[in-house]
């Protein structure tokens, strides 16, 4: 019982390590990242973030320790942006 | 209570994937230009997903200074090899030529691929690492070469145009095959050590 309760927290702990989360979104022009920028800079977990502006996808890639796709997904959304994840 | 921390990420480098995304970005740059480059392109012919792409690089601007700083530096690498700020003029001028003459033949694609880069912003921040890491080397091999009084001193480019630019001449009749006077011209030692010669003796002050 005791493992098992052990394993559950290590799988937590597993989200604490640095990844690379990417998306595609409609971010194309200078002024769309400068919208977002704030809301990027102030999010506590994104540790570095930027927008591919010379790619088709529009890929904006972040930095996290801890923050979930579905938590970037909905920010970029809610600012009314479109923002999917890129499959792996 | 015991704490683990995971140290892997999700996704972990890979060097062999690199590699081959490496060779297919050159590949795909040499033949249809900085233009038509794209992260999805890339990733199909290199067999990763897009998303693979961005956990080595940052955006497309990046990857291409990145491969085309490691291309650079390990081109320079080699055609520095063996050279020594002592020697004399002839002889550093015969290991260089040696060495790029290597470099053209082993790595042909790696020649086109700078050559691509080369008059783009991407190659502003390449030419101030190959300064930092290889001026040294050669700026004290000349100043000593001019100061020996082994070759003339010349402003860099007429200097580059008569000291390297025959070498490529006859690299570009080898690689065509045909010239004005053969149809199957193939580069040779003696061609090399008779133009080189004649190379040494202009640049003799």
């Amino acid at each position: 019982m005791f493992i098992f309760m052990n394993n559950i927290k290590l799988a937590s702990y597993a989200k604490r390590t640095l990844r690379v989360l990417v998306f595609k979104t409609n971010l194309v022009s200078a002024k769309d990242i400068h919208r977002i920028s704030p809301l990027m800079g102030d999010t506590a977990g994104i540790l570095r973030w930027n927008v591919d502006e010379h790619d088709i996808d529009n890929v904006l890639r972040i930095e996290t320790s801890w923050l979930l796709p579905g938590d970037i997904i909905r920010m970029v959304t809610d600012a009314g942006y479109l923002c999917e994840e890129l499959p792996d | 209570m015991n704490i683990h921390l995971y140290l892997l990420p999700m996704r972990t480098r890979d060097a062999n994937k690199e590699n081959s995304i490496r060779e297919k970005a050159i590949e795909m740059i040499v033949k249809e230009g900085l233009d038509g480059f794209s992260m999805q392109k890339l990733a199909k012919a290199a067999g990763v997903s897009p998303a693979t792409l961005y956990i080595y690089y940052n955006d497309r601007d990046d990857l291409v200074v990145k491969i085309a700083t490691e291309v650079s530096i390990r081109m320079m690498d080699i055609s520095l090899r063996g050279l020594h700020t002592k020697m004399s003029f002839a002889e550093g001028m015969a290991v260089q030529w040696k060495n790029r003459l290597e470099f053209y033949l082993n790595y042909p694609l790696d020649v086109q691929f700078i050559e691509q880069i080369r008059y783009t912003p991407v190659y502003d921040s390449i030419k101030k690492t190959m300064r930092t890491t290889f001026g040294d080397v050669l700026g004290k091999f000349m100043h000593n070469a001019i100061n020996k009084g082994e070759c003339t001193p010349l402003p860099f480019e007429v200097y580059w145009s008569v000291a390297f630019a025959p070498l490529y001449q006859l690299i570009k009749f080898h690689v065509q095959g045909e010239t004005p006077a053969s149809d199957n011209f193939k580069i040779t030692d003696s061609a090399v050590d008779q133009t080189l010669q004649l190379v040494l003796k202009a640049l003799k002050p």
